[in-house]
């Protein structure tokens, strides 16, 4: 305690200070705008900080993820573009919302939810890091694919149109992520003969196609209507009201604990963790009908699930070397750069900068929810910005981001064909969230199911005799059953009645 | 037939199609590894099933989508542009490419009788040197040359 105190009082000195806001400003804003993250911006600092002392480095680029993970959600909100794979749940409730001209609410609501998220998640990951960090080395292959078919399932099973249009739209997604080379033996799948598909599709072009470029090209057809303006002047404090935060204690508490555990599973991550939290509190909603429309509660779950997952990644981090998701895999790198071992003995030999890191993440929140907090009035004029003047922006962005993280011209191809995927996606009614979501686990999943079923001598029984996995599959099942089983539960339940 | 159907017959194709590449895949067994034709064959069995379902379960009063005039015509003159500025940034690089595009979307998105051709190109050279300085020097990224150059 007394070292974390000694910490987070260091980051008041005058120039720790001024790098930490620095970079959660420069966060926020790589966050925000389509085609960047926060991962990169993680990723272009950490050049920078080979020659500064290890404590001051971790306090920037920790800054710089803390500010970029909450700094996804405006790009979702303002213009139906996720800045991060992590804000894209954020989208399906915040965007509509916006498009109400209930932004600053939506904002507001995200704000919070982000703060609640990273600050709760970072003082669980202080204090339970190594002992939670027990439990997950006892998880094996089964319970890992279990999970990951558990949180396909349960997302799938919510789509609109039914479970076979949601299980459709994920079963491509998993086809998807099965272009490349394949794990563990290395075999080409997919590729018809193309060098440029062997590491199979570009996240990035994946997610700008199938939000921004389909999003532009949509609206363009559409005629490019304007926003409904928003009375900033009206608006107090954060624009949510007290009964909402209250109605939401529920949401947010599970979404935050979905967040935390996803973040805490190597391999996982926010990407994950918004995805399911939304399918949740939609689940357990009392009006799931209005999710998709503008729902607040949507934008609740999905934020505080992303930003959960901060404090849930450091924990495998930390305590075992083992990254939580990319960008915790470029801190990583950063601590081996800097000549640290992470794992358990890392808190014997230089718990300094492992209390540095927990106090700058921390210290980042409150930062975040300060410049955000005054930021709420003016990221609603980027709506005001005409259309001519903000969409062909955005499309150099996309094309250059999609570029520069691949670097080679062929992803263009992707981006494209995957904007015109989502067109034929929405044109038959299928869900693009299982789809994402299926396409990001995938590999995962392909790695857990092949290593499970080497590792097991009985076959698929392992599956179900280890309790966790079986606990997992029942719940996927149930939640494929749920849709048709819930009309005969009523219809039986209303016949008792009468 | 309903749209529903047409995706159930669509899907059912596609996993046909991509059951047939898989099982030609060639690789070297490993002992007790399943091998990389399992999970691709995993997910085509689950689009076999969908697809099924999609034709059995098909809702009959399924919702006409209903397009303005002009939608598709807009909808593939803006594609045309995007593939064009693809194939100009890989023929003659971001330098040139980008503030064409720039323009060319500028004026197509413009409203009605608000298009000047001064403003178009102030925003074009501005936007073009915030991208560019951005991306060159701050970032230090590479960015297409073009390979006609």
């Amino acid at each position: 305690m007394t070292m974390f105190l000694t910490s987070f009082g260091a980051l008041f000195l005058p120039t720790t200070f001024a790098v930490v806001l620095l970079s959660n400003v420069v966060g926020i804003v790589f966050g925000a705008i389509p085609g960047l993250s926060g991962g990169i911006a993680v990723a272009l600092f950490l050049p920078m900080t080979f020659g500064m002392d290890p404590q001051m480095a971790f306090a920037m680029l920790i800054s710089v993820w803390v500010g970029g993970q909450s700094g996804a959600m405006i790009g979702s909100i303002l213009l139906g573009i996720p800045g991060s794979p992590s804000a894209v749940a954020t989208t399906f409730d915040g965007y509509p919302m916006t498009q109400k001209g209930e932004a600053v609410r939506a904002l507001g609501a995200a704000i919070s939810a982000s703060f609640i998220g990273t600050a709760l998640s970072i003082i669980i990951a202080t204090f339970m890091s190594q002992m939670l960090a027990s439990v997950a080395v006892r998880l094996g292959p089964w319970e890992y694919f279990a999970l990951g078919l558990c949180a396909i399932s349960l997302v799938s099973s919510l789509a609109k149109d039914g479970v076979f249009h949601g299980f459709a739209a994920a079963a491509l997604g998993l086809l998807t992520s099965c272009v490349g080379f394949a794990p563990i033996d290395g075999s080409e799948r997919f590729t018809f003969g193309s060098v440029y598909m062997g590491s199979g599709f570009d996240l990035i072009a994946l997610m700008l196609g199938l939000f921004a470029i389909k999003q532009i090209t949509a609206e363009y057809a559409r005629g490019l209507r304007s926003f409904p303006q928003v009375d900033i002047g009206k608006i107090r404090g954060l624009g949510v009201s007290l009964e909402e935060y209250r109605s939401n204690a529920t949401n947010m508490f599970r979404s935050f604990m979905i967040g935390l555990w996803i973040g805490f599973l190597p391999g996982m991550g926010a990407a994950l963790s918004n995805l399911v939290a939304y399918a949740q509190a939609k689940s357990a909603s009392k009006h799931p009908e209005e999710f998709g429309k503008g729902c607040i509660d949507g934008v609740f779950a999905s934020e505080t699930a992303n930003n959960a997952s901060i404090g849930g990644s450091l924990i495998p981090m930390i305590s075992l070397g083992i990254p939580g998701d990319g960008t915790t895999a470029l801190l990583l790198g950063g601590l081996m750069i800097h000549g640290l071992q992470p794992g358990p003995l890392l808190f014997d030999t230089n718990p300094d900068i492992i209390y540095t890191i927990f106090a700058t993440a921390l210290f980042s929140s409150i930062l975040v929810l300060i410049i955000q907090y005054f930021g709420i009035r003016l990221f609603p004029y980027i709506l005001r910005i005409p259309h001519n003047i903000l969409y062909p922006a955005i499309i150099v962005l996309c094309f250059t981001g999609t570029f520069v993280y691949a670097g080679t011209e062929f992803n263009f191809y992707f981006l494209l064909g995957f904007a015109l995927f989502g067109f034929l996606m929405d044109w038959f009614s299928l869900p693009i969230s299982p789809f994402l979501l299926a396409y990001i686990l995938g590999p995962m999943l392909e790695l857990n199911m092949r290593n499970s079923l080497t590792y097991d001598e009985h076959g698929l029984m392992m599956f179900i005799t280890r309790p966790v996995s079986a606990i997992l599959l029942l719940v996927a099942l149930v939640s494929i059953l749920w849709p048709y089983a819930k009309p005969l539960l009523s219809k039986t339940h209303k016949q008792s009645k009468a | 037939m309903t749209r529903d159907r047409y995706l159930g017959i669509l899907l059912m194709i596609a996993a046909l199609f991509l059951g047939i590449v898989t099982v030609q895949i060639d690789y070297t067994p490993m002992t007790d590894d399943p091998g990389p034709k399992l999970f691709p064959l995993f997910a085509c069995t689950i689009l076999v099933l969908c697809g099924l379902g999609l034709l059995i379960q098909s809702k009959k009063n399924q919702k006409k989508q209903v397009f303005q005039k002009g939608y598709w015509i807009k909808l593939a003159l803006v594609f045309a542009g995007l593939i064009a500025y693809g194939l100009m940034l890989w023929l003659i690089g971001f330098k040139i490419a980008t503030p064409i595009m720039l323009f060319f979307f500028y004026w197509q998105m413009s409203q009605k009788g608000q298009f000047s051709l001064f403003r178009a190109l102030i925003y074009t050279a501005i936007t073009f040197a915030i991208i560019y300085s951005f991306f060159q020097y701050v970032l230090g990224s590479y960015l297409p040359e073009g390979i006609l150059y």
